[in-house]
């Protein structure tokens, strides 16, 4: 009951990597570059 | 006491004076944009090829490459470039992904060009400031708090320019035979797509303190690396590129120069966006359009042999879109606004666990105090880009064509006015962060 409290990894910040990866700010441009380069195929 | 007060009162309202003046330069920015965007049709103008559209935006981009890097080592150094990089070393992915969609954009437009003629294809993919403006206010919480009247000023400022744009459109396109083909359409519309999504990278980049310059640098890896990928599929391997940019030798240099303009007309969209935000520097740099038509119809004499309609729809178009501009750029972002673009920012910081004084100072335009000094890479890099145009310069073709000088000189000078005041107060103000 007294022993040292476990909470400690989760309160650590993500790591760079996987803020990248749920970053929607990434997903969006990512998702219109495929897209795009569809687009560009039909066109041409 | 009473002194902490004042102080107070005094350090809040030098930083309102600072946020007021950064908009002001944005503002200058995003008008000087428009001038070099619309002047880098020029060279292009001055070619009339038979070329891949492939091969023409390959050869474009290879000028943006060399502009890109040759540019902010004579401005900050490639010193500075990779101090930024190490305060923020996530962002060259989104450099690069930027690049990707600027390059994919631009092959994009060639073909709408082709098949719609560039004056139906120009409004079309200037869409791109209403997707800015999307990803503006749902991403980075621009013109939230901005009240009624900001709203007003940017939305109907935009509808003016856009409306403004598909005058001269119009105006253009009753003196050229074109059939709005489909496929032209969907490829302008989908240039606005990508070019207003790349976007989201850039003010992304800003709000995180990064030096425009420095991001430019990283973007254009992406640009050259995307589109040699196209080209390189496209047109056949590598061996017909290059038998392709062999044969175009004598035009390489107008299309050099072509990107090479265009990069300083997006050095300082990249400023507008930083100190305006995507929704309002986007429409600015937009009035290329503006710039295009001028230099088309006065300097090229497009105007001879037009119907006076035309020629009423083109002044009328143009009258629109410079309200519509005046409109957006008088429209500054107040305190309260501002504010919820520092929780942007403040977002980002936790994010990536930035340094929160790098984040708040360059939001701010205000540099680290450090001097980067010019080092033999970077003479190197101007001394190579310097040495590409002369050797291409020395093989071009000049073409033969019959342009009114005066209005050549004239808006020369007006470009060259714009460039240097926005370089001066980038530098007095900035130093260009």
């Amino acid at each position: 009951v007294n022993g040292p409290k476990t909470t400690r990894l989760s309160e650590e910040p993500p790591s760079v990597l996987s803020s990248i990866i749920s970053d929607i700010h990434l997903w969006v441009p990512t998702l219109v570059l495929i897209a795009g380069v569809v687009v560009l195929r039909w066109v041409s | 006491m009473g002194q902490l007060t004042t102080a107070t009162i005094s350090s809040e309202a030098a930083s309102s004076q600072r946020i007021r003046t950064l908009q002001r330069l944005g503002v200058l920015c995003g008008i000087a944009a428009g001038a070099w965007l619309g002047a880098a049709e020029v060279p292009t103008k001055l070619v009339s090829t038979g070329l891949s559209p492939f091969l023409i935006s390959f050869l474009m981009v290879l000028g943006v490459f060399i502009g890109r890097w040759s540019l902010p080592a004579v401005a900050r150094g490639t010193s500075g470039i990779r101090a930024d990089i190490r305060q923020a070393p996530h962002l060259v992915l989104w450099a690069i992904l930027a690049g990707c969609l600027w390059s994919v954009a631009n092959t994009l437009t060639i073909f709408a060009i082709r098949d719609l003629g560039l004056s139906i294809a120009f409004p079309l993919w200037n869409t791109n400031a209403l997707i800015g403006i999307l990803w503006g206010v749902l991403f980075f919480h621009e013109l939230k708090n901005a009240g009624w009247a900001r709203w007003m000023a940017v939305g109907g400022g935009t509808a003016l320019m856009f409306i403004g744009g598909m005058m001269l459109a119009r105006a253009s396109a009753s003196q050229i035979s074109s059939q709005a083909a489909t496929k032209g359409i969907i490829a302008a519309l989908g240039a606005g797509l990508l070019w207003g999504t790349m976007y989201i990278p850039y003010r992304k980049a800003y709000l995180s303190g990064m030096n425009p310059l420095s991001f430019v640098s990283f973007f254009t890896v992406g640009e050259l690396g995307m589109m040699s990928a196209l080209a390189v599929v496209y047109l056949g391997g590598f061996r017909a590129l290059w038998q392709q940019v062999a044969g175009a030798r004598h035009l390489l240099f107008w299309f050099l120069a072509a990107g090479f303009v265009w990069v300083l007309g997006d050095i300082f969209q990249q400023y507008a966006v930083k100190y305006i935000g995507v929704s309002r520097g986007i429409p600015l740099s937009n009035s290329n359009q503006l710039w295009g038509l001028l230099w088309g119809a006065l300097a090229f004499r497009e105007f001879h042999g037009w119907s006076h309609s035309a020629v009423s729809s083109a002044v009328y178009g143009s009258l629109l879109m410079t309200c519509g501009l005046a409109g957006i750029g008088l429209s500054v972002a107040g305190e309260s606004e501002y504010n919820r673009w520092r929780k942007a920012a403040e977002r980002e910081q936790k994010r990536y666990s930035l340094d929160a004084d790098f984040v708040a100072s360059r939001l701010e335009g205000k540099s680290d105090g450090t001097t980067h000094r010019r080092r033999w890479l970077d003479w190197l890099l101007v001394a190579i880009a310097t040495a590409i145009f002369v050797w291409s310069g020395l093989q071009a073709d000049w073409p033969a064509m019959d342009l009114n000088w005066p209005v050549v000189y004239v808006l020369i000078c007006a470009g060259i006015g714009l460039f240097a005041a926005a370089v001066i107060r980038l530098w007095r103000l900035t130093r260009f962060n």
